[in-house]
């Protein structure tokens, strides 16, 4: 059962772990230029 | 001004107005220029047993590094992937993975072959190719999976680098190909003959799917045509049905129909015959002379290998394929 001092057992911990944890900095993805098609060809 | 384009890469020949995109999904006209979007970004990365292409007379018991990306030139009803091949390629999750990363990954894993395969490699077909390139040029393999729904000229250039094709032969109907899949069976065939004039090592594949395609008078066909064009030596695999995508409605199909499809295509002529997603003695390969145990597999695994080199280690008969 959740009783108030498990409660707040875990809300100090996760305070706690997210405010002195190290901050990941999220991947930025590269945006690649378009490569153009081998086989195609303008029709106007 | 119209800034219209036609792609001449599979035989759907989509033309696209100006910001359309193909059928495939993985090719658009930006300013009058037609772009791959996938270029570089696979969906699925695996390394897999050979034998899942399936290959089964191609290096035997080696691992493939196999790539996707999202898109189909087909649309079947039955599709095994169709969560990827039926997809845009921004809604699927996907690698930065330039052609060059792929093969140092393929040699990092120990793999002897890089496979283009899952989906349909035809949508990827520019990143195939400059990745087949490297590929060949550090020695790995480049093998296929893919429906033949290719023009010629595309496969053609492909051929130069591309050691080995296991193609869907869907079924052996124009109408099947027009009402289940959205294409045509006669540019299928057509690019089974290119690769066979083009020395590819070839298998086919052919789900059998009750009540659609496995009438044992067309498998009869079909087998009559490989043996006709490709020669009796080509494997082919009966590949056991799942309800899947739009055909939840029908069951999976039953061994007995399989193992007919076996004993028609062996009436045929055709030498090497295996059935597949099922576990099955006919996954493994006998001699087609002394009729003796040479590859033993379970599923997807080479249990052991009795070759002798590329003969028969009882009767020294040659079995096609590339051991080596």
């Amino acid at each position: 059962m959740m009783t108030r001092r498990i409660f707040l057992k875990f809300f100090c911990l996760g305070t706690f772990f997210s405010l002195f944890s190290r901050k990941v900095k999220a991947e930025v993805k590269k945006e690649r230029k378009l490569k153009e098609a081998m086989f195609w060809r303008r029709l106007d | 001004m119209p800034k219209t384009v036609q792609c001449e890469l599979c035989p759907n020949g989509c033309v696209m107005e100006e910001g359309q995109r193909s059928r495939c999904r993985a090719r658009m006209n930006k300013n009058g220029r037609l772009y791959s979007l996938v270029y570089g970004k696979p969906c699925a990365v695996h390394v897999d047993p050979i034998e899942k292409k399936p290959f089964f007379h191609f290096l035997p018991g080696t691992t493939a590094f196999s790539i996707a990306t999202a898109g189909c030139v087909l649309s079947c009803k039955f599709c095994q992937n169709w969560q990827i091949s039926q997809a845009n390629p921004e809604d699927t999750d996907t690698y930065d993975l330039p052609p060059e990363k792929v093969v140092s990954n393929a040699i990092r894993s120990q793999c002897r072959s890089v496979t283009y395969t899952y989906t349909e490699p035809t949508v990827f077909y520019e990143y195939m190719y400059d990745t087949a390139i490297i590929a060949r040029e550090k020695k790995l393999r480049n093998t296929m999976h893919s429906c033949g729904y290719i023009r010629e000229k595309p496969l053609k250039t492909l051929c130069r680098y591309l050691d080995a094709a296991d193609i869907d032969l869907k079924a052996f109907s124009e109408d099947f190909y027009e009402r289940v899949c959205g294409g045509r069976l006669k540019p299928v065939l057509d690019s089974l003959v290119l690769l066979k004039k083009e020395s590819v090592w070839i298998e086919i594949t052919n789900l059998v799917i009750p009540t659609l395609n496995d009438n044992m008078k067309m498998v009869k066909e079909m087998c009559g045509w490989v043996v006709k064009n490709l020669g009796p030596d080509v494997p082919i695999h009966f590949s056991r049905f799942h309800p899947h995508y739009k055909l939840t409605n029908l069951p999976p199909t039953p061994v007995g129909t399989l193992t007919a499809a076996r004993d028609t295509a062996l009436e045929a002529g055709l030498k090497f015959v295996y059935i597949g997603n099922i576990r099955h003695e006919a996954e493994s390969t006998f001699c087609p002379k002394c009729r003796k145990l040479l590859i033993e597999r379970i599923g997807y695994f080479v249990k052991q290998n009795l070759l002798n080199g590329s003969r028969c280690t009882y009767c020294s008969t040659p079995v096609p394929g590339v051991w080596s």
